[in-house]
């Protein structure tokens, strides 16, 4: 039997952003078990923002951890680009939401209002603003702004990167510090031992290891439901569109729109409820391109190439689960959307936490059990 | 570099507009197939890398040729060869918007 000291299941940018941590962190020998199904592509299926503005108005502790994670971001990014040669193309060139009419203007305002509270706080400044319409003009000076837009919510601390890069240089760099990651490989069964060890039963044998690690998204229940556990998410399907390459216009991402250093514009701001169906529908796509439409005219004129879904992991408070077993003190799991904006956190706070080096302040705000009450 | 699967079989030829010049392409076919069988590999330059582009699926699926014909930019493998029809490229970088 083959044995680890630590193994992860789930190598999507969460999972295999923690598997770093730990090679870093000296965790000793790190296992990721990837089963790369089609059904679960978030990690490749998302818009690509790192974002913190808006999150946690109702929970600071949450808006904390988003914006601790953007702010970490730009040395996240030079450090993986360093030591993989993969450019994640991360441009921190701001972000913008925008309004159509001053009802949508005055709830933005109040927005800011309420997360300036929320992070006074916990002591964190929260760096927002409203723009007039013509403001925001001469910041994409490129781009027509629609006539129906009043106004942006904006931030100049976030930005938005490649995320399929983003991917691949993470598992690269756990894999250059001696990670061993393995793809199509299905795990069947997780059981404690007596001894505290945790075998794991897999499709390419079977594996013995003192830590375990599980995030699986929507995967990850099937595999703790035999040890009597259930995780509080949901499926939330999000649809995408992109068209055809364009000259660069537009460089600061709005949260529906967004266009990549290759000149792809990506357009997408759908929550839909449909269990675990990643298909497409015509009426959401309709929907997020005429609001596209609205506020780039532009875009009215360029082909639509391609579309997808995928499925967020959401929560009921729409916080991230890190969460040890009761029982199982060394089986962690893992489960959240917003993956790309959190991923720096995976190594600098999670993988210590994970390994009992250190336990950030907010890290038992986001247990399972929140839920159970 | 193409060559009809039947170099007997006479195609009839009909006259468009590429690029502002005026010639004759194979009719019966799509026109990012015809471009191809005159010799024109070029489908168009890339808005990101600014290289040349050639088409690679010819199904509808890698928009690399995408081209305007008359007047709208579109997948040229999805459009059949017509009489009169008016296609332009913008090979050249500081053409058009796209490039």
């Amino acid at each position: 039997m083959a044995s680890a000291d630590v193994i992860i299941i789930g190598g999507g940018i969460s999972g295999a952003a923690t598997a770093l941590g730990l090679v870093e962190a000296g965790a000793g020998k790190v296992l990721v078990f990837d089963e790369q199904l089609p059904s679960q592509r978030l990690s490749r299926g998302n818009f690509g923002l790192t974002w913190f503005m808006c999150k946690g108005a109702n929970n600071p502790v949450y808006a904390s951890w988003c914006r601790m994670a953007t702010r970490q971001w730009p040395e996240f990014a030079a450090r993986l680009e360093e030591e993989t040669g993969y450019d994640i193309e991360l441009e921190w060139t701001g972000g913008a939401i925008h309004a159509f009419g001053e009802e949508q203007c005055r709830a933005h305002e109040q927005s800011i209002a309420t997360l300036k509270a929320a992070c006074a706080k916990v002591d964190l400044d929260y760096p927002v603003s409203v723009l007039s319409r013509d403001e925001f003009a001469r910041m994409v000076p490129d781009i027509e702004v629609g006539p129906d837009v009043t106004g942006v919510m904006y931030t100049a601390d976030q930005g938005h990167v490649n995320p399929l890069k983003l991917l691949a240089a993470v598992r690269c760099a756990f894999q250059q510090k001696g990670g061993k990651y393995s793809g199509g490989h299905s795990v069947s069964a997780v059981v404690p031992e007596n001894d505290g060890s945790i075998t794991v039963k897999t499709s390419k044998g079977t594996y013995h290891c003192a830590k375990l690690i599980i995030a699986a998204g929507h995967g990850s229940q099937r595999l703790l439901k035999p040890l009597g556990y259930t995780l509080n998410i949901y499926p939330q399907r999000g649809q995408l569109m992109v068209t055809e390459r364009y000259k660069r216009v537009l460089k600061i991402p709005v949260l529906c729109t967004r266009q990549t250093p290759d000149g792809t514009f990506i357009i997408g701001l759908s929550t839909e409820d449909t269990a675990l169906d990643s298909g497409v529908t015509l009426p959401a796509m309709k929907n997020q391109a005429d609001n596209a439409v609205r506020l780039f005219p532009l875009l009215r004129k360029l082909n639509w190439v391609r579309s997808w879904g995928a499925i967020r992991v959401m929560t009921p408070d729409g916080a991230p689960i890190y969460s040890r077993l009761p029982e199982h003190q060394n089986i962690t799991v893992l489960a959240l959307h917003s993956a790309v904006s959190l991923a720096p956190l995976k190594i600098s706070r999670i993988a210590p936490w994970i390994l009992g080096k250190d336990e950030a302040s907010q890290i038992s705000h986001f247990s399972n059990e929140r839920f159970n009450v | 570099m193409f060559k009809q699967q039947n170099e007997q079989e006479q195609r009839e030829m009909v006259s468009v507009t590429l690029d502002g010049q005026t010639l004759k392409i194979p009719a019966g076919m799509s026109v990012t197939a015809a471009l191809l069988a005159i010799g024109k590999t070029v489908s168009r330059i890339s808005p990101s890398s600014h290289k040349p582009c050639s088409p690679h699926c010819l199904m509808g699926v890698c928009f690399e040729c995408l081209m305007e014909i008359d007047g709208i930019q579109r997948q040229g493998c999805l459009v059949e060869v017509q009489e009169g029809l008016i296609i332009n490229r913008r090979l050249n970088a500081d053409e058009g918007e796209r490039s």
